[in-house]
């Protein structure tokens, strides 16, 4: 299979993730209980109000015709507008998508940082105290929910520590540090779960590569333990985490989600809540498919980085 | 032993016996393992006679408002912001956290498995269309799927338990299809085939029976991450009712006191590390036990 | 005569497990001359790889070895520091491995495979620093046009390679087997090497193409002066390839000389065995021999002959330590064999079997035995760690230098 076959079937496969997460959701959407127009009208409405309402919605047409309709308009980038206030969904969504892309971006940028060099240091230093502290701490990051890390953040730090707010967001025109040091606490939450699961498939995938023939070879060179570490050993190492390391993304994702809420940022997943709370079904569909199309385009990304290390790919042939 | 445990084919309830044996020698070996098995257990003790072990009634708003924790007294844990006790609310909490954690997985676990075999045994157009619906699973984040399941459904412990356990089907699925492929090639399928046993009767005698080691690894890791599921929907306040003690709920309504009482969000959130902790343990006990590698290159 | 090339005396190596101390190599000596082949040959598990994984040091921590010597064109190797050692791996002395799919790295080009070792050991002025070697696998992603480069395209062509330019660029899953092992012979030349490890080199390869590729090593030793040390299970190629064989049984050297010696006069019985179990065309046999029993179990590996269970010569001495016999009458070389049938006093029988032990054999070997087991503790054995210990170590006789000039132990 040659890179350009497979960059295609990936991309192709993409297309129907997007596609089916749209149909999903359209259909789990409106099968939640409760009719919106009831719900925006509240109280005691008279049957005619809520029919006219209802017109207005789309909501009286046929399942189908709904969908379509729907679709077309996302194609153009239109996501309807919110039952609640009216105003484009996208709008709101930008509006608040600021927050939760970069503290996802930061968690992952520091859990990458911390995770990969310390699960090579655990795996060449097998059985030793490094080992055994690196394995230790990645253990406790993937057994703690990334929310109460948050908690446990802002009342050890956000006690002690004036210059890092644990409150709120502030955005990144107002200056880097501002936006750095707002985005920090919640970053790492949403982060170190993350990098548990790095740091402990890193870790095992290279020790399955330091007893490769390979690396063998190399020592038998003459290269330096360091070259033969880093220059045979470590993208061999990465293929396989490289893949795991996008899918896992949903973690970040999902912890960015509460995290935001312990950090009372107005971000992606207060409103999302909020929506689901208010049953604003255009909102709602909205954010979810801007979540997963940020999950299948973090992993098209992945793709094209897993087509780099790996040659078997990129020059196809062989077996 | 009795004699359930020494069936023919040395096999208890279709588990080999040898991984009985395997994983009891390696918690003899690990400290770590044996650190996982006593954590489990307690917690599964502490959770299964909450009723018959908890000091006082969970729901009863029997004493003053955010007291902190103190041995000595009546209320060792502390109380609620309703005068609540502690103690209580999050022995009963293990019930549900634990018992939604297992639920979610085995609801996960017998779909997928059904999937993978049949997707695995069948193949052709069966396995096309089973794995590429699974591979769309995949490509989606779990909170999601799981919000918008219990928003669909509502709340309730049965909607949460198959919310969070949705998002497992594909791990189970694919662990058993590519299992279930790689016996298929073996010869003593062709064997059981030659012999004349049915579909039914080689899935269940033969290939299941193999699958058996990598599922239950798998099935424990997955425990471990439905808990930290479960405690996420319920501090978003769409797990069980907000009434139900549940660790991930206590831990929500403590946030709204943090400041004044630091303890109604920590606690919890401490015997929530300290389980998943322990299953996490105890799933790589097995998979050292079991042989089961944790990435596959390619 | 010469100094060797290689020259090892008393190699032991062990590895500690959870069960006890294994002994994988015990007590070997050996030498390997310029431009000679010399072929190990043995079961698999008889120690033939750790043999050569200790002479260049590539055990892991795990491994302890021990040796009076191993020197290599005077330098004693398991003294030298690991700088020093690197310098000589790759180049002095390189392998060959077995499996050239695993052997090869699977995500660097053909090319750099090979530049790399002429970098690190040729004379092409270009940078080896850990940096240098990381921005050219990781930022230029390639060393295509340097010398070192030219150099591997040149060697690829040396061992017969097609289009060596385009394969230079090349990954290992893009060619076949056979020319993924010519690619590591041209690996191991491009160090300019006097000594050539080959272990198994063509046991993962089809039949086919097994002849091509030895001969491929042999022709390009002989024309570059190169020594090998062959190590490999297969007797056939043995008989072809090698000027001088050692038979490894239960990490222990049974019998050692001229390829001619051991397959016309086989001394031990397990060579007998062996050689017995060689099939022949012009054979007149019903049944090919088979040796009964199994192999001992190497950890802690009681003294004696490991091979006494499976022997049917096996006599009462044999449970004594075993000490190297030279076999009077071999033309060619020197022909050794750790065999108590061979002590003088012992009488044999036409079949080869052992018909008295007299007082003298029991004598005359507790006598050998006392001489060698004083040079032991003399500190002739000592830790791969302790050089202080084995500077001296050049100058002390070695057991055969004592059977050679001395006689005075009265065993020949």
């Amino acid at each position: 299979m040659g890179l350009r076959e497979y960059l295609l079937k990936r991309l192709v496969h993409s297309v129907f993730v997007m596609l089916f997460v749209v149909t999903v959701v359209f259909a789990a959407v409106r099968s939640i209980p409760g009719d919106p127009a009831r719900l925006m009208l509240g109280g005691d409405v008279d049957t005619a109000t809520l029919e006219a309402l209802r017109a207005e919605l789309g909501l009286n047409q046929p399942l189908y015709i709904q969908y379509f309709r729907w679709l077309r308009r996302l194609l153009t980038g239109d996501l309807g507008e919110s039952i609640r206030t009216g105003e484009p969904v996208l709008g709101s969504i930008v509006q608040v998508a600021g927050p939760t892309l970069s503290i996802a971006a930061l968690g992952m940028v520091i859990a990458l940082v911390i995770a990969i060099p310390t699960g090579i240091i655990s795996a060449v230093k097998r059985y030793e105290i490094e080992d055994y502290l690196s394995t230790t701490i990645a253990f406790f990051g993937i057994s703690m929910p990334a929310f109460w890390i948050g908690i446990v953040l802002v009342l050890v730090i956000g006690v002690n520590v004036e210059s890092i707010p644990t409150f709120g967001y502030t955005p990144i025109d107002e200056g880097i540090s501002p936006w750095f040091r707002s985005i920090l606490l919640p970053s790492f939450a949403v982060g170190f779960p993350y990098g548990g699961i790095l740091m402990r498939m890193m870790r095992s995938s290279m020790l399955e590569v330091l007893n490769e023939d390979y690396m063998r070879t190399a020592r038998a060179k003459g290269l330096s333990s360091n070259l033969v570490l880093f220059k045979h050993g470590l993208q061999n190492a990465l293929i396989p985490v490289v893949t795991l390391a996008g899918i896992f993304l949903a973690v970040v994702l999902g912890g960015v989600v509460a995290v935001e809420i312990v950090f009372g940022i107005r971000g992606l997943g207060r409103l999302l809540i909020g929506s689901i709370n208010r049953r604003d079904f255009p909102l709602i569909q909205g954010t979810v498919l801007l979540i997963a199309f940020v999950f299948v385009l973090a992993n098209i990304v992945v793709d094209l980085l897993y087509t780099m290390i790996n040659p078997r790919i990129k020059y196809g042939g062989g077996d | 032993m009795s004699s359930r445990f020494d069936t023919e084919g040395g096999r208890i309830f279709g588990v080999r016996t040898d991984l009985v044996e395997q994983f009891v020698n390696t918690v003899r070996r690990d400290l770590k393992a044996k650190i996982g098995v006593v954590i489990v257990t307690l917690f599964l003790l502490a959770a299964i006679f909450a009723p018959e072990l908890a000091p006082y009634d969970p729901m009863a708003q029997d004493f003053a408002p955010l007291q902190a924790p103190a041995l000595s007294s009546e209320t060792p844990l502390g109380t609620d912001s309703f005068g609540r006790d502690l103690l209580s609310r999050l022995m009963y909490g293990a019930r549900i956290s634990l018992g939604v954690g297992l639920g979610a997985v085995l609801f996960g676990a017998i779909t997928g498995v059904l999937l993978g075999l049949v997707a695995g045994f069948y193949g052709g157009w069966v396995d096309d269309l089973l794995m590429r619906s699974v591979d769309v699973m995949w490509a989606f984040p779990w909170l999601l799927i799981a919000i918008m399941l219990v928003s669909i459904f509502g709340q309730g412990v049965w909607n949460v338990i198959i919310a969070v356990g949705f998002a497992y089907i594909d791990d189970f699925a694919r662990i058993t299809r590519g299992e279930v492929l790689s016996i298929r090639e073996e010869e003593y399928m062709l064997a059981a085939e030659s012999v004349g046993l049915g579909d039914l009767e080689i899935i269940f005698e033969e290939v299941f029976p193999n699958t058996v080691a990598p599922i239950i690894v798998q099935f424990t890791v997955l425990v471990a991450r439905a808990m930290l599921a479960e405690a996420t929907l319920s501090f978003l306040g769409l797990g069980v009712k907000p009434s139900t003690p549940t660790w991930g709920s206590l831990l929500g309504q403590g946030r709204d006191f943090i400041t004044q009482a630091w303890w109604i969000s920590i606690l919890p959130g401490v015997l929530i590390m300290i389980t998943v902790l322990g299953i996490n343990l105890f799933g790589d006990a097995l998979r050292d036990a079991f042989d089961v590698r944790e990435v596959d290159s390619e | 005569m010469t100094d060797p090339l290689l020259d090892v005396r008393g190699l032991t190596t062990s590895f500690e497990t959870g069960q006890g101390r294994l002994t994988a190599v015990d007590d070997i000596t050996f030498q390997i001359e310029e431009g000679e082949v010399f072929g190990v040959v043995g079961e698999s598990g008889s120690g033939k790889s750790v043999t050569a994984l200790s002479v260049m040091r590539l055990l892991d921590d795990a491994g302890t070895v021990e040796a009076d010597e191993v020197r290599f064109k005077g330098t004693d190797l398991l003294s030298v520091s690991e700088s020093e050692m690197r310098s000589i791996r790759g180049g002095e002395i390189s392998m060959i491995f077995q499996d050239p799919m695993t052997s090869l790295n699977p995500v660097m080009t053909i090319g750099e495979q090979i530049a790399e070792v002429v970098r690190h050991h040729g004379d092409v002025g270009e940078r080896t620093g850990f940096w240098s070697e990381m921005r050219r696998k990781y930022v230029t992603g390639t060393s295509e046009g340097s010398r070192s480069w030219q150099r591997a395209v040149e060697l690829l062509e040396t061992v017969g390679i097609p289009e060596p330019e385009k394969r230079a660029t090349e990954y290992p899953h893009q060619l076949s087997g056979g020319m993924r092992q010519r690619v590591v012979i041209a690996q191991a030349l491009a160090g300019d090497p006097s000594l050539i490890i080959a272990d198994e080199p063509t046991t993962a390869l089809d039949v086919s193409i097994e002849a091509q590729i030895l001969n491929e090593i042999l022709e390009l030793s002989e024309e570059f002066g190169i020594s090998v040390l062959l190590i490999t299970h297969d007797l056939g190629v043995v008989r072809e390839t090698c000027d001088r064989v050692a038979v490894m049984y239960a990490s222990e050297f049974m019998e050692t000389g001229h390829v001619n010696d051991i397959f016309e006069d086989p001394h031990h019985p397990y060579t007998e065995g062996l050689l017995a179990s060689i099939p022949r065309i012009a054979d007149e046999r019903e049944w090919l021999s088979v040796i009964e029993g199994t192999v001992p179990d190497l950890i802690d590996k009681p003294s004696g002959c490991p091979f006494r269970d499976r022997c049917d010569y096996a006599f009462e001495l044999c449970d004594r330590p075993l000490v190297e016999y030279e076999i009077e009458g071999s033309a060619l070389e020197t022909h050794t064999v750790r065999c108590h049938r061979e002590n003088e006093h012992v009488e044999v029988d036409d079949s080869g079997h052992v018909e008295s032990v007299p007082d003298e054999a029991v004598a005359a070997l507790e006598r050998r035995i006392e001489a060698e087991s004083a040079r032991d503790a003399d500190g002739g054995v000592s830790p791969t760690a302790d050089a202080s210990a084995r500077a001296d170590g050049g100058s002390r006789p070695s057991p055969a230098a004592d059977a050679e000039n001395g006689g005075d132990h009265g065993e020949y």
